[in-house]
């Protein structure tokens, strides 16, 4: 699904040239759920912006599903984004002006999902998540726990083959990440591909393959 | 379409969770808007409303006398229109016309009202057919025939005449001139230029007996007096009424080369602002129109600015709707309809407040010798402009910021750092730079105008009008004539002048710099007018004996009028030194004699006893032209201004005035009193009014330009506190803290200040016709208002820099 052939990403800077990934190789299969960890700097974070097509400045080949996104311009990019990924910040990233109907409603109004579809499908959603209740909320209005389960939800509501998750649970308490934690299991159990960077030890156990960089190498990889 | 509806309702949803920004904007925007919208409605009134009541008004055109090379719209020689009238085959009809001021009597009572001596033909060539009664005859314009017929505007036959339809058939009295009234214009038809109404439409050959004016101006082609339009004979277009009227003119050059050796004509549209005065109220309006266009552009700026500031705080928000696959078009129309939102708010409250300010202004109250009428009320098409103007603002400045905002990448926004980065704030200090440049255009353009009309005090105008102060009494309408006019006239100066407070007072059929003058022709003895020159065109005036005490005005040679200068002795007058240079320029003038070609009394030969300077008799860029006083005491004139010299305030010298003058006769009607400096000043009515209003705008623009480098610099600041602390941390003081924020400030406003210094030095040459001479590039106007928002940019620059200056390194660490 995605195949990472000698990626490498680099500042300029008055000294010379800073390297934040190097020769960064590998692939991932589809409904694969893998932890990316290592310490802070280490580049996990950088990586997954290069994979979510978030970030377009780097050097090597990357293909997803055979496409080859190093050869694409931003607009075919920002396509391969809206068909294939998901994404779940450590910070929610709710819109704060927008209700979490709203909020779950535009990624599919920026798919040009129709109306009628939009609403069958946010209701859906809202019901599988057990947050109708909470539909006319704003994000304010709910804990983080709730922030991030609306977040989730808005990642998958567009069916995406792939969620990227940048520390999912890094901003809250055990119980509840915990449960975003099963979730994102759960969904990867229905075929999802979960890539996350992580740096809890019990939560990268929920991964089948932990990928361990440091200084932008890849230093070690487990199943 | 459903995009743009959601779009629409989270727009709508911002500026309800975030009114004052909308407010701000929107309002900033009205300011612009506003503006434009009042300039425009004085432009569409005055330059683009078709006449009103005119049948085909685009088949009518305007001729005037122009200088051979085209230059110039004249009046006419009665003599060279009526060759033309018979020459040019591209006209159907033809007419002549003059605009006047009478008095009507009917019943005892009487009133001042405004009129037009026309050709029967006027209302042939307007295409209008009378309401009641009929129009002027063609046996009315021959010579010497002047029936005494009227006729009445249809305001003023339904307004002060009641709509009696027994009027017509019936006799007023114009000018004291029995006249019958035979018809009504029809009620949409308000003659045919804005801001004239006549009440009344007599025939132009009643000249001589409703006007006193000399029966030998209608075959004298020395004498231009009057104006004239035509309309287009069918098939005809207007280039080929032009070549023919220029034809007319060539073949009158060579016939008459002493009188028509340097005329030509033109021809115009007809437009409500007459062909003569088309060109300066065009470009007058052409500089009011650039101005509020300068200020649509500062509050645009203004407001582009906010909208950047407002994006860059919502890089987050743009980071995250990218990464949940909004493309940059989307998240584009989205920002762009936010924006136009605000500027439809801005439209709507600007348009308001344009028609609001269009009501604020005294048309009706100017000090104008013809009253002036003139419909501001916002039409279609001033609305079509407000929201063009809105549509096109919005559409230009609107997607500026959302393009820009779009542009970064999006790890750095979802970082929460995208604040930090330096593509929007180099478009903030573009939009700030643009401000303070347009600003600097506009403050040199009130400096120029403001240094121009303090000049206007200093340029030697011939009288002195502080101190004096003046009303009117029409003895026509108060049943007064000859003897006892001048009696009661004599009676009144007497009163007048022995009001405590008054030093002298005097009467007179003129004022000077009132935009108004009496012409005729003068016959110097030993002058011939067997050539067809006609006498020499003078100005003149009636005046008592003080008139020139009175006025300030000095006295050259000889002596002025006296008491003893009454009908039956030597008919003297005075003249001005410029009628002396003209006509005597060598031996004294004293004792020389001349005739006036004024009706009754153009036999008669009058003596030079006296000669004073010359007076600017209509605008202040006058060039003074021959002028001759006549004595009051010695012709009759009912219609006079009285005007006292008095050491006093307005609030005491005007009710003493009208009470000494109501003292000599309680039923008289008097005019408001008014001072002679304000009412002289309608000499420079076109400066003051393009000074007061780039002086507002100026001063608007001076401060939203302040509030652009302050909002600039502000965020500056709280952007490098942690910069800050770490400076103090390592030793820098307050002062210098403060000083680095303050070159920040100056270096901000710097690009702008050098660009519009570069625009500004050209705006004075622009301007250079409402200057009243002024060097276009006057070191204290230009440099004075350089200095001025240099002062205001470091003023906005030093409140950042204070709050700067009072962290403390300990919180500045912190704040990172």
């Amino acid at each position: 699904m995605i195949k990472l052939r000698n990626i490498e990403k680099s500042f300029k800077t008055g000294a010379g040239e800073t390297f934040v990934l190097r020769r960064i190789s590998g692939d991932i299969e589809k409904g694969e759920f893998v932890t990316i960890m290592g310490p802070s700097g280490a580049g996990k974070s950088t990586l997954l912006s290069i994979m979510g097509m978030l970030d377009g400045d780097w050097r090597g080949e990357y293909y997803l599903h055979g496409e080859p996104v190093h050869a694409m311009k931003p607009r075919a990019r920002i396509e391969l984004n809206k068909k294939y990924i998901g994404f779940v910040f450590q910070q929610y990233h709710l819109l704060d002006d927008l209700t979490v109907y709203e909020n779950l409603e535009i990624p599919l109004s920026y798919r040009n999902v129709k109306r009628k579809d939009r609403q069958a499908i946010v209701a859906d959603t809202l019901d599988r998540f057990q947050i109708v209740g909470k539909k006319d909320l704003y994000p304010s209005q709910l804990s983080g726990g709730q922030q991030q389960l609306v977040a989730v939800a808005r990642a998958i509501i567009a069916e995406p083959t792939m969620i990227l998750a940048d520390e999912p649970t890094g901003s809250l308490h055990s119980s509840q990440g915990g449960m975003i934690m099963d979730l994102l299991a759960e969904l990867n159990r229905e075929g999802t591909t979960i890539i996350q960077v992580t740096h809890n030890e019990a939560y990268a156990q929920y991964g089948n393959r932990i990928i361990q960089l440091r200084d932008g190498w890849i230093v070690e990889e487990q199943e | 379409m459903d995009r743009i509806r959601q779009d629409l309702r989270f727009a709508v949803r911002q500026i309800v969770r975030r009114p004052v920004f909308a407010a701000v904007a929107s309002l900033s925007l009205a300011i612009g808007v506003g503006a434009n919208t009042a300039i425009f409605s004085g432009v569409s009134a005055l330059l683009l409303r078709p006449v009103p009541g005119v049948s085909e008004p685009e088949r009518v055109v305007e001729i005037g006398r122009s200088r051979p090379d085209g230059s110039g719209f004249d009046s006419f020689a009665y003599p060279d229109f009526v060759d033309l009238r018979s020459e040019v085959d591209a006209f159907s009809s033809v007419a002549a016309y003059t605009l006047e001021v009478f008095s009507l009597s009917r019943g005892g009572k009487g009133e001042r009202i405004t009129g037009m001596m026309v050709s029967p033909t006027y209302f042939d060539v307007m295409g209008v057919r009378p309401a009641h009664g009929r129009f002027l005859l063609a046996e009315e314009d021959r010579p010497g025939s002047a029936p005494a017929t009227v006729v009445l505007s249809h305001a003023f036959w339904s307004g002060p005449l009641g709509a009696d339809p027994t009027v017509v058939g019936s006799t007023v009295r114009v000018n004291r001139v029995p006249v019958e009234v035979v018809g009504i214009a029809p009620a949409d038809f308000t003659g045919h230029m804005t801001g004239f109404q006549p009440d009344v439409y007599l025939p132009l050959r009643s000249a001589p007996t409703v006007l006193g004016r000399d029966e030998n101006v209608f075959e004298q082609r020395g004498s231009s007096w009057h104006m004239a339009v035509a309309r287009l004979a069918p098939g005809a277009e207007l280039d080929d009424a032009a070549t023919q009227v220029r034809s007319v003119y060539a073949r009158l050059a060579s016939a008459y080369p002493d009188t028509n050796s340097d005329r030509s004509g033109r021809v115009v549209p007809l437009g409500l602002v007459p062909g003569a005065g088309r060109g300066p109220v065009a470009a007058f309006l052409t500089v009011l129109m650039a101005m509020v266009g300068l200020i649509l552009l500062v509050t645009c700026a203004n407001v582009a600015g906010m909208f950047v500031a407002r994006a860059t705080a919502r890089e987050r928000e743009i980071g995250i709707r990218l990464a949940l696959g909004a493309g940059r078009g989307q998240l584009i129309q989205q920002l762009v309809i936010e924006a136009l939102l605000i500027f439809f708010m801005g439209g709507v409250l600007g348009t308001v407040l344009g028609v609001q300010l269009l009501g604020l202004l005294p048309v009706d109250r100017l000090p104008v010798p013809i009253p002036i009428v003139l419909d501001l009320s916002p039409d279609v098409g001033v609305l079509f402009f407000s929201f063009a103007l809105t549509l096109v603002t919005g559409l230009v400045f609107g997607p500026l910021p959302a393009l820009q905002t779009t542009r970064h990448d999006l790890t750095t926004s979802l970082k929460d750092d995208g604040a930090k980065r330096s593509g929007t704030g180099r478009l903030r200090r573009f939009f700030v730079a643009g401000q303070v440049a347009l600003s600097l255009v506009l403050l040199a353009s009130a400096g120029l105008l403001l240094r121009g009309l303090q000049r206007a005090s200093s340029v030697e105008t011939g009288f002195d009008a502080s101190g004096a102060y003046l009303t009117g009494v029409n003895l026509d309408m108060e049943g007064y004539e000859g003897e006892s006019g001048t009696l009661l006239q004599r009676q009144l100066v007497e009163r007048v002048a022995a009001i405590p407070v008054a030093t002298s007072a005097a009467l007179s059929i003129d004022l000077p710099l009132d935009m108004g003058s009496h012409g005729t022709s003068a016959y110097p003895e030993g002058w011939s007018d067997t050539d067809g020159r006609g006498g020499i065109g003078v100005d003149f005036n009636h005046v008592s004996p003080a008139f020139f005490e009175t006025l300030g005005i000095p006295v050259l040679q000889g002596r002025v009028f006296t008491d003893d200068d009454v009908a039956g002795t030597e008919r003297v007058v005075v003249v001005s030194r410029t009628m002396v240079r003209s006509v005597w320029p060598e031996g004294s003038p004293l004792g020389r004699r001349l005739r006036v070609g004024l009706a009754g009394i153009r036999e008669e030969w009058w003596t030079v006893v006296g000669v004073v300077e010359d007076v600017k008799n209509q605008m202040l860029t006058d060039t003074p032209g021959p002028f001759v006083y006549l004595p009051l005491w010695q012709v009759y004139r009912p219609d006079t201004k009285v005007v006292v010299r008095a050491a006093g305030e307005m609030s005491a010298v005007g009710p003493a005035l009208r009470r000494a003058i109501l003292e000599v006769d309680p039923t008289l009607s008097v005019e408001p009193v008014i001072s002679l400096e304000r009412y002289t000043s309608v000499g420079v009515l076109p400066q003051r009014l393009a000074a007061a209003i780039t002086t507002g705008l100026g001063a608007l623009a001076l401060l939203l330009a302040g509030l652009g480098v302050y909002g600039v610099v502000a965020f500056s600041v709280s952007q490098r506190t942690r910069e800050i602390g770490v400076r103090m941390a390592l030793g820098a003081g307050r002062g210098r803290v403060m000083r680095m924020v303050l070159r920040g400030g100056l270096g901000l406003a710097l690009p702008g200040l050098i660009v519009g210094g570069v625009v500004a030095s050209g705006v004075g040459f622009v301007l250079r016709f409402l200057l009243l001479g002024l060097n276009p590039l006057d070191p204290v106007a230009l440099g004075g208002v350089s200095l001025l928002l240099l002062a205001v940019v470091a003023l906005a620059s030093v409140v950042p820099g204070r709050r700067a200056a009072a962290v403390t390194p300990i919180e500045a660490l912190r704040s990172e």
